[in-house]
């Protein structure tokens, strides 16, 4: 009778798991199928949130002067976007007047290099690249408040020649020399503020919010910056893929 | 070895020219017992008081007693201020650096100015640490509890055995009796304190700072006087000044030490607008700022033999010595901001016995009054005001007279001197105001005028021009601190014998 009761029982909590799940499966391939259509439908605002990802806006700490990084996660690793960017202090927050510093940096799509060497009739750039201008200023010791304007361009060059597959498709639309050549990209002007809250004497923790006027596009980022690495999400409330976690390197001096 | 000589001095000449920035230290201004000490071996030092405008020699020791304060101008815009029962040892520029050494105590150094290559440095006993400040607000504190260095504002970079270790805008170095060193951001309460000794904020903070340091030099007080009745001698009064903003005038009589005794007058205006009634019509007028500000006087006088702790005392004790109490020293600071901090500091120091020595500082460097320009007075509607412009120039060469070198436009400012009777309403009073009443009830009639005193400066620039945009000192004196000593100690007043 307990092996009748114990062997109900484990097949109850089976039954319950598998629903479980059955339903947690069925609700990330939802997500991810919202997320492909989304994607599929405006490719390049997916290609853009993935270049916002190698973009850093977080202030200088005040005893350092220049910084340069690149982003780790997910720039070079998976998406093989060869990333560098770095910005330099004009002016240390004192007098009344904040800290002013400007700061650009750019990316290349080696996955795109790598196609256009495998396929003959075939050639694609992906690239990004930004600059802008940003200011703090301390609220408090271990609070500062930072905004700034910055500008973010991202491109796709596409050249694809079918002469030799296709010469006449019969359709009296002459596909060869109406798409021969794709060129695109999406460049925004986004306004940005956020605080800074000191951590320890080496980490602070960053919180920012963006605006781009051209899109109206909302970019939101939490770093958790140390030493020579910072950590956090990136989300991109109207994108393909909401969350973005990151991960970056950085030389300050 | 005549080439040898030529670098060394190439050399020296570059270091000189490269440390020009930093000039020679100074006293900014202080209250309190505060005493300097040439340099000297350690425990032979002969200590004087110090007095405001003095320069600060390489190795000269500054050290502060029980609630004393001073600041010291490190180079313009750049300053360290000792707290209470404090000491250091000035340095003079080296190169680009200049360097204190903490002995003990705790200071407060605001950086603002600090160009190039040009860093202080603060040299701690306890622990073989110096910290390098490139432009910050710090607070530093050495001791037989261990060393703390806070930064308020900036970056501050530590160097501690050797090693360099950045101290970043709220963090701190501590270090325990063990010399177990942390470095870790600074707590609410070591942020308040370091924010409420004037870090940040505005001219609101800055009147919050300055009544609070004003209780907290009540309370002092009441330590160190223990025989006066604090509330026969603190009186307070509101009233209108002569432009019509709400004035709350604060009096107090304090003895810092047996031999001195200190007379503050401190008027603060949640806002402050400026309305000329007299004065001369082609000298500019003030436009400054509608914000609250401060403004006072304060007065000392140090005697060469200490002064009964009981002030009931005192009527005898003067009628007793008046043949052997000599006054050596005496100094009226008036300012328009808290001590140390005020845009515009006047200064009448005079000294006494063999080396008598009178000295007029206007923000600590001396000018010696020239002439009296135009003046007028209400004397023929018996209205009781009256103003006067007066000439004064800097005495660059602090020789205590004027040369023809220092008679030049450049080096003029022009001080235009206001003065109101006022009642209670800021209505200028005239003679038939002392009338009826007023004589029934002297003492009650006194306690509803006032008398308002502004001196507004006007330096002239590099081109011989007088400028027109105009500071000021606007001060509210009463008479009521006065009438409240001379009330209680009328009688032992009477008994005094004032000889023939």
């Amino acid at each position: 009778m307990r092996h009748l009761a114990r062997g109900l029982v484990l097949c109850l909590v089976a039954a319950w798991a598998a629903g479980v799940s059955a339903s947690v499966r069925d609700e990330a391939i939802k997500v991810l199928s919202d997320a492909a259509t989304q994607i599929a439908l405006d490719p390049a605002d997916f290609f853009f949130d993935l270049h916002l990802n190698t973009e850093d806006r977080t202030p200088l700490p005040i005893d350092k002067d220049w910084q340069v990084g690149t982003n780790i996660l997910p720039g070079t690793l998976p998406f093989a976007e060869l990333n560098l960017s770095g910005k330099g202090k004009l002016h240390r927050e004192h007098g009344g007047w904040p800290q002013i510093e400007v700061g650009a940096g750019g990316w290349y799509s080696v996955a795109g290099g790598i196609v256009s060497s495998q396929v003959d009739d075939f050639s694609g750039n992906l690239f990004g690249y930004h600059g802008g201008i940003s200011f703090s200023l301390s609220a408090d010791p271990r609070l500062r408040i930072f905004g700034g304007y910055e500008f973010s361009q991202m491109r796709v060059n596409v050249s694809v020649d079918f002469e030799d597959e296709v010469t006449n498709s019969g359709t009296g639309f002459d596909i060869q020399n109406s798409f021969s050549h794709l060129n695109t990209g999406k460049t925004e002007h986004f306004l940005f503020a956020g605080a800074e809250v000191l951590r320890s004497a080496r980490k602070r923790l960053v919180t920012e919010i963006g605006y781009g006027v051209v899109g109206n596009k909302l970019v939101a980022r939490l770093t958790w910056s140390s030493k020579n690495f910072d950590s956090g999400f990136a989300f991109y409330p109207e994108g393909a893929w909401v969350v973005w976690p990151f991960w970056t390197f950085q030389v300050r001096f | 070895m005549k080439r040898l000589s030529l670098v060394v001095i190439i050399a020296l000449a570059a270091i000189t020219a490269a440390g020009g920035a930093f000039a020679e230290s100074r006293i900014l201004s202080l209250s309190g017992i505060v005493r300097v000490a040439p340099p000297s071996q350690p425990g032979s030092e002969q200590w004087t008081q110090a007095a405001a405008g003095q320069p600060l020699p390489d190795g000269t020791r500054v050290m502060t007693g029980d609630n004393a304060r001073v600041m010291i101008e490190v180079s313009p815009g750049n300053t360290v201020r000792l707290r209470s029962n404090a000491q250091i040892v000035i340095g003079t520029p080296r190169g680009q650096v200049t360097r204190f050494k903490l002995i003990t105590g705790a200071i407060r150094g605001v950086f603002g100015r600090l160009t190039g290559g040009e860093r202080f440095e603060v040299e701690f006993s306890s622990v073989s640490a110096v910290a390098s400040v490139k432009g910050t607000t710090f607070e530093a504190a050495d001791g037989s509890g261990g060393a703390s260095l806070r930064t308020i504002f900036g970056a501050i970079d530590l160097i501690l055995r050797g090693v360099v270790e950045s101290i970043p805008q709220g963090c701190g170095m501590f270090t325990g009796p063990g010399g177990v060193l942390q470095i870790r951001p600074l707590t609410d309460g070591e942020v308040q304190d370091g924010l409420g000794q004037g870090g940040g904020g505005g001219d609101r903070t800055e009147l919050r700072n300055f009544v609070d340091a004003l209780r907290n030099a009540a309370a002092e007080t009441r330590d160190v006087v223990v025989e006066i009745r604090e509330n026969d001698f603190a009186v307070g009064r509101s009233l209108r000044d002569v432009h019509g903003n709400l004035t709350r005038v604060e009096q107090r009589l304090m003895r810092p030490d047996p031999t001195a005794i200190e007379f503050i007058n401190i008027v603060s205006r949640d806002s402050y607008r400026y309305v000329r009634h007299h004065g001369d019509p082609g000298f500019p007028v003030y436009t400054g700022p509608a914000a609250p500000r401060l403004d006072y006087l304060l007065g000392r006088v140090d005697f060469n033999m200490g002064l009964p702790s009981n002030v009931n005392e005192w009527a005898g004790f003067f009628s007793d010595h008046q043949d052997d109490l000599i006054a050596n020293h005496a100094i009226v600071t008036i300012a328009n901001g808290r001590v140390g901090e005020a845009s515009l500091t006047i200064s009448r120091e005079t000294r006494f016995a063999d080396n008598e020595s009178d000295a007029f500082l206007l923000n600590g460097q001396p000018y010696i009054v020239d002439d009296e320009g135009a003046h007028a007075d209400g004397e023929a509607t018996d209205d009781l005001w009256a103003w006067a412009v007066i000439m004064a120039y800097g005495d660059t060469n602090r020789n205590g007279s004027l040369d023809p070198g220092e008679i030049v436009p450049t080096n003029r400012v022009d001080i235009q001197v206001e003065g109101y009777a006022l009642n209670q309403d800021g209505g200028i009073l005239n003679l038939g105001d002392f009338t009826g009443n007023a004589l029934d009830d002297p003492f009650g009639f006194m306690r509803t005028i006032a008398g308002e005193s502004i001196f507004t400066v006007a330096p002239y620039d590099s081109l011989g021009h007088r400028a027109q945009v105009v500071n000021n000192i606007d001060l509210v004196i009463i008479p009521d601190l006065a009438i409240a000593i001379a009330g209680q100690y009328g009688a032992s007043l009477a008994t005094v014998d004032f000889g023939d």
